[in-house]
């Protein structure tokens, strides 16, 4: 049976009332979810808050999955524009200046603290940072998910065109970023 | 197609094989855009070694009890403040039907003690004053009444009430005609 098979039998028996469900078809795909949203958020913190917002919506919503498109189509669409509307929303909080106390707070518990190349991870996660919301979801998808221009058009709901052009921007912004820092 | 793009292009595995042999002889006869070359590979090997990064497991399996959790917290508060929000609207909806009703009532009475009393024919002194002492009359009213009448013996006259409720005479609006025309007004 595919990966895809396996999620609609999932979610259908979920619709269905097992809860058992919901749990193994989050963990077949928590680590998508934090990653993902991690990569965007570039902090742990933030990024569980949007793992927890995530689930939440899954949980509320599945009755509302089409079973047309794959369910890590769905997830990816969901994830990505939670993320941005965090990053929004944190925008607006930086200005009021109240997430400092947080910030020292994330590097308690973070769980790739423990994990080989965070160094490497950091970098990447510094650089990410500084693009635009919109260039680092292309750049995350294409990269870290591997996904193809119309896999990507089918979760942002932008055309091959647009992105290709938003993704040698960002790649050019990026490659400029690494050299100052390597600089610095 | 742009220098860059091509470059791009070259990590992203999308040339075909003359383009890239090509690219690279160009490469290797330009120092500038080997250098360039150089920038890209370094951003695509860092990339490449950041991808399968796996997160912490520990964390990963309390997602899920964090998420129950919450929700368990969130329907167990719900509850008591669901129905204190509710007790709250309901009892600000009494209140406020309550008090319409109440002050509705209160103008109906008035309403209909007035017509009452206007259509009632007032002749003389005594008739008025049998009618005051009904209770329903606001009681400031009645002393207001009964203190012009004191003043010149006449409430009929000072009302005017014995020329069918026309309570200005017919000479008196004459005087403010004249005055208001003195006056420029008009």
């Amino acid at each position: 049976m595919s990966d895809k098979q396996v999620d609609f039998e999932l979610i259908e028996k979920f619709l269905k009332g097992d809860e058992s469900a919901f749990n193994l078809l989050i963990k077949r795909h928590q680590e998508k979810i934090y990653m993902l949203s991690r990569r965007m958020l570039g902090n742990h913190l933030d990024a569980d808050e949007v793992v927890q917002e995530v689930l939440l919506v899954l949980y509320k919503k599945l009755n509302t999955f089409k079973f047309e498109s794959s369910f890590s189509t769905w997830l990816y669409r969901i994830t990505m524009t939670r993320s941005i509307n965090f990053i929004n929303r944190r925008r607006l909080k930086n200005t009021l200046s109240i997430i400092e106390l947080k910030k020292n707070k994330s590097e308690v518990s973070d769980p790739i603290n423990k994990v080989e190349g965070k160094e490497q991870f950091e970098l990447v996660e510094r650089l990410l940072n500084k693009l635009p919301p919109k260039q680092r979801e292309i750049f995350i998808l294409k990269n870290f998910e591997e996904l193809s221009y119309e896999e990507i058009s089918n979760i942002t709901g932008k055309s091959v065109g647009a992105l290709k052009a938003n993704y040698f921007h960002s790649v050019n912004k990026l490659k400029e970023l690494m050299m100052k820092n390597e600089k610095k | 197609m742009k220098r860059n793009e091509k470059l791009i292009d070259f990590f992203e595995g999308n040339l075909s094989e003359p383009e890239r042999v090509q690219l690279l002889e160009e490469i290797g006869a330009n120092q500038k855009l080997k250098n360039e070359f150089e920038e890209y590979k370094r951003l695509y090997e860092l990339v490449l070694k950041t991808r399968n990064l796996k997160s912490d497991q520990l964390y990963l399996d309390s997602i899920l009890i964090q998420f129950r959790s919450k929700s368990e917290k969130s329907s167990f508060l719900l509850k008591p403040v669901f129905a204190t929000g509710m007790l709250i609207i309901f009892a600000a909806i009494s209140f406020l039907l309550y008090n319409t009703f109440i002050k509705n009532n209160n103008e109906m009475n008035e309403l209909e003690n007035f017509y009452e009393y206007s259509s009632f024919e007032i002749n003389n002194f005594e008739d008025f004053e049998h009618l005051l002492n009904k209770e329903e009359i606001d009681e400031l009213l009645y002393t207001e009444l009964m203190g012009r009448d004191n003043s010149d013996n006449s409430l009929v006259k000072y009302l005017h009430l014995d020329d069918n409720y026309h309570f200005i005479s017919e000479k008196d609006a004459e005087e403010i005609y004249q005055e208001l025309l003195t006056k420029k007004i008009l």
